[in-house]
């Protein structure tokens, strides 16, 4: 049921996406609308997939590795939807749109826990909060890093005055920066929280604030990327194009992070959606 | 059964010496309008004329009366102008009025302005009186087109003059203009131009020359919430100015990074945009390359525009697609409203029949039958007209919207049919079907 439900979201997800690349390429401007409101439905679907999975698991919408992704996908086509309606940025959605139907995609394909199944670490109450503000952090960094994105290539055109198919498509200079500086800064809130309610966390159950494992180690250093890159906006006047390169440098890191969730067999990280069990035994707990 | 015709002469086919000769002054447009659409044949006249084009549009009954219009044109210019007038009948003048208000036909393809001139027109022929359905229809599509065209195809997206490939830029890097600052070094024709076209974005201006006099005039001119400063404040104020427009004499670059890159510590970082008007250049090419801030020249915006001809050239060709398919339904409906005329003297036969017979009946039974009785009979007459008639002619509508030959072929058989080929050609003012005719025409007739 979930799953149908899921792959239907993906199709409306399809749909948007291709609405919103042939608004890019055509300039129709409802296509844009068409796109706005596939994605929405896609949203509604996709919450209702999480709501139903959250009453299976009773635990955390997020508790194996196929409901994070989901998870992040939904957030990621809600913020987006969310500042389109402020900024009326649909190329940005021809961008957020694949993104998204990759992410929910892959979440399809990975073997999701079967209910009731509740992974031992996620099962504790105070961890939740840690990994939905992780997973809204990343759904904005990944926003800001679109928005870089299209920046970078905007002043491209504008420095080297050599204006191709995207100019007219593409937001001005300013709107760019300012939306990579509000993304950039509230997603920077939600990864310190996470880190901090992270480190509270791990203090409570293995006595230890820091443990350096992979995904710590890149996660702070991403913390450092964006604390420097909002200092150097802030105090040193920092603006474009140095600052949407930062940002996805940031953005790699973080990925990279998220990446060593699964990739790297140690820490405290590793454990959390496939082996958690294991992960508990093998540590101090 | 009138169709659509045009004659007249554009920016293509005549210079402006044979355009003026033909320009018919605002006053005198009605008389002209009304004297034509009392021609023989002709129902209806509008006249479009602009400093491109002077054009007659008409509704003809047919060849003869579409010379009568052309003629009228012919008259006023006299010998010189006859070789440069075209025709259109028909499909090809309907064509044409689509592509005219699509700014199609423009010198500058896409410009803005022509519908809003098309759209005049109409409405001062509908105040001559001169204007029924047939023009009514084309005009009410050609503008449905044109703003199809403006919304699906980027045809008027781009810039095509260098001040507002400058503002088209400004835009590009700052967003929305207002509460922005324009810094106009150096008063010029083009300066003027940019500034005004700035200032109405909402930016700003301030102007800064040599001899504070002439800043001080164009600062008049402006309006608004300009103002002029010394030549010598010119750093400081680019500390503050977001878009500089600078087009003084000098001979040697103002703007070099030694002036401009203090300036951007001052400013945070937000970025500068340099327009420079002056030949000698006013702005160091060095400066573009400092972050943050963007300096174009005269071949600079020259390129610019250039660029966005040739892009408005291949979206003027998916523009005339657009154009093809409104044309094509624009002729459907035209066609299915034709076939109506046979279905007007249908009911005309029919009601006359029901009326004579009922009348018939009412004399046989006399004068014995009460109100309501009589009226029944009537009813009854009525009734069975409309029932009879009912397939027959959703089955006419049907073959008028399938085209020419089907509407043809099926009006012929009831024609046939219900014995109408003796009744001459139709007129459609009778028929029920007809396109309402707006009062103005009536009033115009008078």
């Amino acid at each position: 049921m979930t799953r149908s439900l899921l792959s239907a979201a993906c199709h409306a997800y399809s749909v948007a996406g291709v609405a919103y690349l042939v608004h890019l390429v055509r300039l129709r401007g409802r296509s844009s609308t068409v796109g706005a409101l596939a994605l929405a439905a896609g949203l509604l679907l996709h919450a209702t997939v999480i709501v139903m999975r959250y009453q299976e698991m009773v635990v955390t919408p997020v508790s194996s590795l196929a409901d994070g992704l989901s998870f992040t996908a939904w957030l990621l086509v809600a913020a987006f939807l969310i500042l389109d309606r402020v900024y009326k940025l649909p190329a940005l959605g021809a961008f957020v749109t694949p993104l998204a139907l990759t992410v929910t995609v892959s979440a399809l394909l990975v073997p999701s826990s079967p209910p009731g199944e509740i992974p031992a670490l996620l099962g504790i109450p105070g961890l939740v909060a840690h990994v939905i503000v992780a997973f809204l952090g990343m759904a904005l960094f990944a926003l800001a890093g679109g928005a870089a994105v299209l920046y970078l290539v905007q002043e491209r055109q504008v420095k080297g005055k050599r204006f191709g198919f995207a100019f007219s498509r593409l937001p001005s200079l300013e709107v760019l920066d300012e939306l990579n500086r509000r993304l950039v800064v509230f997603g920077f809130a939600m990864l310190s929280v996470t880190i901090a309610t992270g480190a509270l966390y791990a203090k409570n159950r293995w006595g230890a604030y820091w443990s350096w494992d992979p995904k710590e180690t890149l996660s702070l250093l991403a913390w450092a990327i964006f604390g420097a890159l909002i200092a150097a906006r802030f105090q040193g006047g920092w603006r474009g194009k140095r600052v949407a390169l930062l940002t996805m440098l940031g953005l790699v890191v973080l990925v990279s992070s998220w990446v060593g969730l699964f990739a790297f067999p140690s820490g405290h990280h590793s454990g959390s959606f496939d082996a958690p069990a294991r992960a508990v035994g093998e540590r101090r707990g | 059964m009138a169709e659509l015709f045009c004659v007249g002469l554009s920016h293509k086919s005549a210079p402006i010496e044979v355009r003026e000769k033909v320009a018919v002054p605002e006053e005198d447009q009605a008389g002209l309008l009304q004297k034509v659409a009392a021609l023989p044949g002709v129902s209806e006249a509008m006249l479009l004329s602009t400093c491109n084009r002077v054009e007659l549009f008409a509704a003809v009954a047919g060849h003869e009366s579409a010379e009568a219009v052309a003629a009228q044109l012919r008259e006023k210019g006299g010998d010189a102008v006859r070789p440069h007038l075209l025709q259109h009948q028909g499909e090809a003048a309907v064509v044409h009025l689509f592509r005219v208000a699509a700014s199609l036909d423009s010198m500058v393809v896409g410009e803005p302005q022509i519908l809003g001139q098309v759209k005049d027109a109409f409405s001062s022929s509908v105040a001559a009186g001169t204007v029924g359905g047939e023009l009514t229809r084309a005009c009410e599509a050609a503008f449905a087109a044109a703003k199809r065209v403006r919304t699906e195809t980027g045809i008027g997206a781009n810039a095509v003059s260098m001040a507002s490939a400058a503002v088209e830029l400004a835009r590009k890097i700052f967003g929305d203009l207002s509460g922005r600052t324009v810094l106009v070094v150096g008063v010029g024709p083009m300066s003027e131009i940019c500034a005004r076209h700035l200032g109405s974005e909402g930016a700003h201006v301030r102007v800064a020359n040599r001899t504070l006099e002439r800043a001080q005039a164009l600062v008049k001119e402006l309006g608004g919430k300009a103002e002029a400063r010394p030549f010598t404040d010119v750093a400081k104020l680019l500390t503050e100015a977001d878009v500089v427009v600078t087009s003084t004499a000098s001979p040697k670059p103002i703007f070099n990074v030694e002036l401009v890159q203090p300036a951007l510590k001052a400013r945070k970082g937000r970025p500068l945009f340099l327009v420079d008007l002056a030949v000698p250049r006013d702005v160091d090419p060095a400066v573009h390359q400092l972050s943050n801030v963007f300096a174009y020249n005269v071949d600079d915006l020259e390129r610019v525009v250039k660029e966005n001809l040739a892009a408005r050239s291949s979206e003027a060709a998916r523009a005339e697609v657009l154009i093809a398919e409104e044309v094509a339904r624009f002729i459907r409906s035209k066609t299915a409203r034709d076939a109506v005329p046979i279905l007007g003297q249908l009911r005309r036969r029919a009601d006359s029949i029901a009326i004579s017979e009922a009348e018939k009946t009412l004399a046989v039974l006399g004068e014995g039958l009460s109100l309501r009785q009589r009226q029944s009979v009537e009813a009854m007459a009525k009734a069975i007209v409309n029932k009879l008639l009912h397939a027959p002619t959703a089955r006419l509508r049907t073959a008028g919207e399938a085209g020419p030959e089907e509407a043809a072929r099926v009006a012929a058989a009831a024609a046939e049919l219900f014995g109408l080929a003796d009744e001459g050609p139709a007129d459609d003012g009778g028929a029920p079907e007809a396109a309402p005719i707006p009062i103005t025409r009536a009033e115009g007739q008078k």
